[in-house]
């Protein structure tokens, strides 16, 4: 269907004996006003003022005139084209009909129930944010001991194991060629391992399954705990989970003194004409510490952390926070940071959301989707890029690459720098989402611009967190967690600047995206960081931020 | 706008379609987000006000992409009505008709379809008259372009919109074609149907069945007519022949499949079937705006008879009578929420976030793992807005309130006083922010200035008088071109500019409105950037001898934001500003202006804070490094439109030389952190200006204004005096009831004014100049030739003069003649080697008198500004220069001679 015609107006009018013609194209539809239309004509064809009324009555009797017969010519053309058109293909627009329909009104949607998840989810919200949150929080602080209990036991069982076998190791290789030969001990080392791995899954699925009844217990007690409620006041299950708190023992592990971390916060403004509050933490921690939940007990009542309150408040709210965890390509938590984020992981249940491998097992599959688009549109791409060039030597190289790519195999699960997974939590101190961004060696090279992958996948961290409200992130300001020698005061000063400066720019995209809602980011640099590059890199910020004038009261009268 | 009457407020709401990840405009640029794209598409909906069209309101932007259209609403609809058996005779059939298709006119006559007309969108007033519902949903979303689902119902649609199938929204690179008017027939026609067989067409069938069957009427229209179709396969023919004739016909118009065969609205309306029905009443009867005023406007008025008993029977309800956008105003400010509303009615019901988080992005922004989330789903419910509140906040104001008289003499400064609203004198006195927010006090602010622009512009002395203390944003527009005297047929003066053809300045025009206020959702529209083109190319056009810089796309922004609907207002806003704060400013070579202007600024500065003044210079940080921007756009370049809108009420009120007093007041709340910085710092501060207090910023250089001599922000370049033969009328009706309105340079020259300097000279000078007129003004000598006041300063008879005059010649020419109180202090001996004043008896006077007005008088050449530049380095305020030297007093008599003793 055309967007629109040109038709000619033709006008004739009369000054004295000289007898004017006037033909002018006009483009149908007109979107000015004839009015508007009869001013232009006025001024570039010099017409007298006189038929200026005369001419715009005649144009708009014109405009309107044609622009009926193009929106007729339009209709009748789609009527001709369905005459034509065979029942199947009748069928065929009225099933793209119906589905549009169907997927995106309520009226003709299929009943949708909504997932049940999200009706706990609701019911939990509502209870933490009613006078029954320290008797959540008690629930959850009980079961959280209970874990514990068994990871003690866990690890006290597996030293002892390990001392044993050690010891048996130590005495065999003493006697060596005396009571054993060579194989022996090969054999005892084989047989050690089998069983450590053994009374590692042991333990696992002791855990696994302490977990699985927590969760089923703890859905029970939320939903006994509403009807409790009800009536505004304790009811017998509320006393019944007091007590159950109460029995708990004493922490047996020492309560470990918190070091003063070196932190400090900047209140900044974006934009230039209108500003947007924004918040900017720079803190020399371990990044896992953000994760670790430490309950405490403080003269024999629970003491809830500050921060864990609040992340159990947010956690169904659409004011959710992030942090950004720099992982390799393999989908598992095995090896490096992973392991260590895994295990933390494992430290309480997770009474709302899957446990870390269920989840990572479903990140696998969709892994294997994302790879699959990725191959598809690089082949796309070859063969466009085949196509459009068609000199010799691109040839050439578009089809070693093609080949190459063909040459690729079976799809696996592993994931490319720059991509990132998100994993969910409910358990962690600070921290309810995870983003699983996949890097590589080059970061710890110097020379990486704004263009790496791994910059670009920040900005995409950020456009999702827009998306998911969620409002505060923590990063690695180096983009790594630990200090490597080649870490100099310069690498580190450089590797801050541009993450700063690219950061500052996608927080001025984010309300493009939507996201004009104030913000944090918290940027970690490695724990063990001298004082002066901390206070050198502390004084960066206010040189690539803007920080908003404070307000200095003594000036006020 | 109509009144509200006995209308419901009713908002929707529905997801606009998000954009692919990363995708740019063939600008380059990112896509403007749907949602604003239909922000700004709506606006001209809003202004079309017919009384079978339900008007709309208001939009409001969610999070994530959603819309909230508010929108005029009843709660009866043909399709309840047509239950309850309320089309049973065939004349109230006929009627329905008939307004329907006054409405379907309304709209085609504007362009605009409606396309998904159906049963439900049909709403009936309380008298049971037509009023279209949803009729912007299709213009609004670009055709469907903008959202995900498609536009109207199934069952009603006609053959030809059902042929081409449903947008896909992949490829999003074409937009669809516009529908014509006659789908809407079509659509009538099968409502029609309904009614009058009293039942529902095809109600057996499957979604898919259902569109089948209109399209195969399509495919087979060539043989037999779709009504029979119809009746075959619900047998109804008998039912049909029961019908009057006439109805018969116009069904059998209407379902016409041909559409070069089916009628359109217009034509309908025009034929024999109803020739009998009477058009429905327009409000307002003319589209005179208040800007024009041939003849009497109140030529219809009737009175009604006064009746003692009225008062105590009158049941009226006074807020039916406001227009529905100041009831949805004062709605809002009595803690409407249109968010809150809605999820009361459980239409914003969404999962938690967390609930619905993707699994995996890959590098390209492949996302994996979301999930659609049900609540995004188009549900067409209106949920009407409670009015309850907003009663009971307004259950106290009086009835006299909504009718305040405006020539009542002993009330001349219009706070009501009834016993309702004892609290209001003292709301005026609160901060601006918080008397926007107040209902009781914008209601009644709302009302007088409804009544006053009505009178426009007789009482535009009024206007100016209720400005100063403020504007309601509601009525904001018209004030503002009310301020600037705008009047006439500004739409022809509008229309016959040449807009559209292409001219050198379009490619920098093009480069700038997308960098122009685009924070605002409005701005950034891509109708807002059409509308900006226009009017910027109008000014452009219609100015050949001025030239487009940049800032002129700022300065219009304001203009456009408030008359967005009314470009030709914008336009005739903008021109009239233009001339009168930015004189010459445009020009091809604006240099001498500007420079000129900001020398003026620097001894303003140095005028009222030689110490931040002192410290500038020394550092080098000179206007012309900062100021430039603010004064070549009004500050609008610098800040954001809310901001904008709270100086500019104050800065339309004042003349010419304001803007360089909120310069001053905008350095001074800056002074702390300006004073402790060295260049770079300045620099660096004003490359993204930071935070300023606006409220306070427009007091201060009120403040600052006020204690300035008129004549010390003389310009050359400034605006010629109007003659007065020029003036229209609505600028002759602004009598001179402040000192803000009229102009240094509108008052009559005479030898004791200013004259022009050299622009080094200019340069070179620390402090100002004012006229020996200003100079007598301020000491109290007004000797009987000097023409008529000029001087702000309502003077009180103080036993301490005002300023101090400070004679710099030798003491011999000092006793031959001298200004009444002044002292003597000859420039060659004042000044130490050092550089500090000698002390003496008229040293000691004048430290004493630091902090007032300091005059310095002396003969025509160096020696007085010379001091007056040794004066502001040692700290001394508002130091000036007399201009013309003691010679320009001679002929006034009123130099005296004095005993040298007296030294």
């Amino acid at each position: 269907m055309p967007k629109g015609v040109e038709k000619e107006f033709y006008f004739q009018f009369k000054t004295k004996e000289l007898f004017s013609k006037l033909r002018v194209p006009i483009p149908i539809p007109l979107n000015i006003s004839s009015r508007e239309f009869v001013g232009r004509m006025v001024n570039t064809h010099n017409l007298p003022c006189f038929v200026e009324e005369d001419i715009t009555f005649n144009l708009d009797k014109f405009v309107s005139k044609e622009t009926a017969t193009f929106h007729d010519q339009n209709a009748q053309e789609a009527i001709e084209t369905l005459q034509k058109a065979g029942d199947d293909d009748i069928g065929n627009i009225a099933d793209k009909w119906a589905k549009a329909y169907t997927q995106e009104c309520v009226a003709y949607a299929p009943d949708s129930k909504p997932k049940p998840e999200v009706g706990f989810a609701e019911l939990y919200h509502k209870l933490i944010h009613s006078p029954a949150l320290e008797i959540l929080f008690r629930l959850e602080h009980t079961y959280a001991v209970a874990v514990e209990d068994v990871l003690i036991q866990r690890d006290q069982a597996l030293t002892k194991l390990q001392e044993r076998q050690a010891a048996q190791i130590q005495q065999a290789v003493q006697n060596l060629d005396y009571t054993h030969s060579d194989q022996q001990v090969n054999r005892l080392a084989a047989q050690h391992f089998e069983n450590i791995q053994f009374e590692e899954a042991k333990w696992d699925s002791e855990l696994k399954n302490l977990q699985d009844t927590q969760r089923l217990e703890f859905r029970n007690w939320i939903e006994q705990l509403r009807d409790d409620m009800e009536n505004g006041t304790e009811g017998p299950v509320s006393r019944r989970i007091r007590a159950m708190s109460d029995l708990v023992p004493a922490p047996r592990r020492e309560v470990v003194v918190e070091e003063p971390k070196l932190e400090e916060s900047f209140t900044i403004h974006l934009g230039a004409q209108m500003k947007t509050m924004h918040n900017i933490r720079l803190m020399s921690v371990d990044v896992l510490d953000l994760c670790k939940h430490k309950p405490n007990r403080e003269g024999g009542s629970l003491q809830p952390q500050p921060q864990r309150l609040q992340t159990a408040m947010s956690l169904f709210s659409c004011s959710l926070s992030g942090l950004i965890l720099m992982v390799d390509d393999r989908i598992n938590s095995y090896t490096g940071i992973k392991r260590d984020f895994a295990a933390v992981c494992q430290q309480s249940t997770d009474f709302h959301f899957p446990d870390l491998d269920t989840q990572l097992r479903v990140i696998q599959q969709h892994a294997v989707q994302a790879n699959t688009v990725r191959r598809a549109r690089k082949a796309e791409k070859i063969s466009q890029d085949g196509s459009s060039n068609s000199s010799g030597d691109r040839r050439s190289v578009a089809s070693s690459e093609s080949r190459q790519s063909s040459e690729e195999g079976e799809i696996t699960s592993n994931l490319k720098t720059g991509d990132f997974y998100i994993s969910k939590h409910s358990n962690l101190a600070e921290v309810h989402i995870v983003f699983h961004l996949v890097v590589d060696d080059i970061l710890r090279s110097g020379d990486i611009n704004s263009r790496h992958p791994c910059i670009l996948a920040l900005r995409n961290i950020l456009k999702c967190c827009v998306q998911f409200d969620i409002h505060a992130v923590t990063l690695p300001l180096f983009l790594l967690y630990e200090m490597y020698e080649e870490m100099t005061i310069a690498w580190c000063v450089k590797r801050a600047e541009l993450v700063l400066k690219c950061i500052k720019g996608f927080m001025m995209e984010m309300a493009q995206w939507g996201g004009s809602e104030s913000r944090t980011i918290q940027f970690v640099v490695p724990k063990g960081i001298s004082d002066d590059l901390f206070a050198q890199l502390s004084s960066m910020l206010p040189q690539i931020f803007r920080l908003s004038r404070t307000l200095d009261l003594s000036q006020h009268k | 706008m109509q009144p509200l009457g006995q209308a419901d407020l009713g908002v929707s709401t529905f997801y606009a379609a998000a954009h692919p990840h990363d995708q740019c405009g063939a600008d380059g640029l990112p896509l403007t987000p749907n949602s604003i794209r239909i922000l700004g598409r709506l606006q001209r909906l809003k202004i079309l006000g017919h009384p079978r069209l339900c008007q709309y309101v208001d939009i409001v932007r969610g999070k994530h992409e959603r819309v909230m259209v508010v929108c005029e609403h009843y709660k009866n609809n043909v399709h309840l009505a047509a239950k309850k058996g309320t089309f049973k005779h065939w004349p109230s059939v006929m009627q329905l008709v008939y307004e329907v298709l006054e409405g379907l006119v309304c709209l085609n006559n504007h362009g605009l379809v409606h396309r998904a007309l159906s049963p439900a969108n049909i709403l009936l007033d309380t008298e049971g008259h037509v009023k279209l519902a949803n009729h912007g949903l299709y213009h609004m979303t670009e055709y469907g372009a903008c959202v995900t689902f498609p536009i109207g119902h199934p069952r009603y649609m006609s053959p030809e919109v059902l042929s081409s199938g449903p947008i896909q929204p992949d490829d999003s690179g074409t937009r669809p074609t516009m529908s014509g008017p006659k789908v809407d027939i079509w659509s009538l026609g099968i409502v029609v149907m309904e009614i009058c067989l009293g039942l529902e067409l095809w109600s057996s069938c499957t979604l898919p069945q259902l569109i089948s069957k209109v399209l195969l009427l399509g495919k087979h229209s060539n043989g037999i007519h779709s009504l029979e179709t119809i009746f075959r396969e619900h047998g109804t023919q008998n039912k049909f022949q029961e019908l009057p004739q006439s109805l018969q016909s116009f069904l059998r118009q209407c379902l016409t499949v041909s559409p070069d065969k089916r009628p359109s609205p217009s034509e309908l309306l025009a034929s024999d079937l109803f020739k009998d029905y009477a058009t429905c009443k327009l409000h307002p009867k003319s589209s005179m705006t208040m800007f024009q005023y041939p003849g009497l406007r109140s030529e219809d008025l009737q009175l009604d008879k006064y009746i003692e008993s009225v008062r105590e029977e009158s049941t009226e309800d006074h807020l039916e009578l406001r227009p529905i956008a100041e009831v949805y105003y004062l709605w809002g400010l009595a803690g409407g929420d249109l968010e809150a509303e809605l999820r009361k009615k459980g239409l914003l019901r969404s999962s938690p976030p967390i609930c619905n988080l993707a699994d995996l992005m890959t590098e390209f922004g492949d996302v994996m793992g979301l999930e659609r989330d049900s609540s995004s789903l188009y549900d067409d419910t209106v949920v009407t807005l409670s009015m309850t509140q907003l009663r009971t906040r307004m259950e106290n104001i009086d009835d006299t309130a909504f009718y305040p008289l405006l020539e009542d003499e002993k009330n001349p400064i219009n706070l009501p006083t009834s016993p309702s609203s004892n609290g209001l004198s003292e709301t005026a006195n609160l901060p601006l922010i918080i008397r926007e927010k107040d209902i009781e006090y914008q209601f009644h602010r709302v009302v007088l200035y409804d009544r006053l622009l009505r009178g426009y512009p007789y009482t535009i002395g009024r206007v100016f008088r209720e400005s100063r203390i403020d504007t309601p944003p509601l009525y904001r527009p018209e004030v503002w071109a009310a301020l600037l005297a705008v009047e006439g047929d500004f739409q022809a003066v509008y229309d016959s500019i040449d807009k559209e053809t292409p001219t050198p300045t379009d490619r920098q025009i093009e480069v700038d409105i997308p960098r122009c206020h685009q924070y605002s959702e409005l701005l950034s529209s891509p109708e807002a950037h059409r509308k900006f083109k226009r009017i910027l190319k109008a000014w452009v056009v219609s100015h050949p001898h001025l030239s487009y810089w940049q800032g002129l796309d700022s300065l219009s922004a304001p203009f456009l934001y408030l008359n967005f609907n009314n470009e030709a207002l914008a336009y005739s806003c903008l021109s009239a500003f233009i001339p009168k704060y930015l004189y010459k400013f445009f020009m091809k070579d604006n240099s001498a202006v500007i420079q000129e202007y900001l020398a003026v600024f620097s001894h303003l500065i140095a005028f009222h804070d030689p110490e931040l003044s002192n410290h500038m210079n020394s550092i080098g940080f000179i206007p012309e490094l900062y100021a430039i921007p603010w004064f070549l756009t009004m500050f609008s370049h610098v800040f954001p439109l809310h901001k904008i809108f709270h100086l500019w009420d104050t800065l339309l009120l004042g003349n010419s030389s304001f803007p360089l007093c909120i310069g001053v007041s905008i350095l001074q709340q800056l002074r702390a952190g300006l004073l402790s910085f060295g260049f770079n710092e300045c620099i660096l501060l004003f490359s993204d200006m930071p935070e300023i207090d606006i409220e306070k910023c427009v007091r201060e250089s009120i403040r600052i204004f006020c204690n300035t001599p008129k004549s010390a922000t003389y310009r050359q370049h400034a605006r010629p005096p109007r003659r007065s033969d020029q003036e229209n009328t609505a600028a002759s009706q602004i009598k001179p009831v402040s000192y803000y309105s009229t102009d240094y340079n509108d008052v009559p020259l005479s030898e004791l004014s200013r004259e022009p300097l050299s622009l080094t000279e200019l340069k070179t000078e620390v402090s100002p100049r004012i006229s020996a007129e200003d100079l007598l003004e301020l000491c109290d000598l007004k000797p009987g030739l000097t023409p008529g006041s000029r001087s702000p300063t309502k003077k009180t008879r103080t036993s301490r003069p005002l300023i101090l005059s400070v004679d710099v010649r030798s003491s011999e020419d000092f006793v031959r003649g001298n200004i009444p109180g002044s002292v003597n202090i000859p420039f060659n001996q004042a000044f130490s080697p050092e550089g500090d004043l000698v002390p003496c008896k008229a040293v000691t006077l004048l430290n004493n008198h630091k902090g007032r007005v300091v005059v310095v008088v002396g003969n025509r050449g160096k020696n007085a500004s010379n001091f007056a530049t040794q004066l502001v380095r040692l700290g001394f305020p508002k130091v000036c220069v007399m201009h013309g030297g003691i010679e320009c007093l001679r002929p006034t008599g009123v130099l005296a001679v004095s005993s040298p003793d007296l030294v």
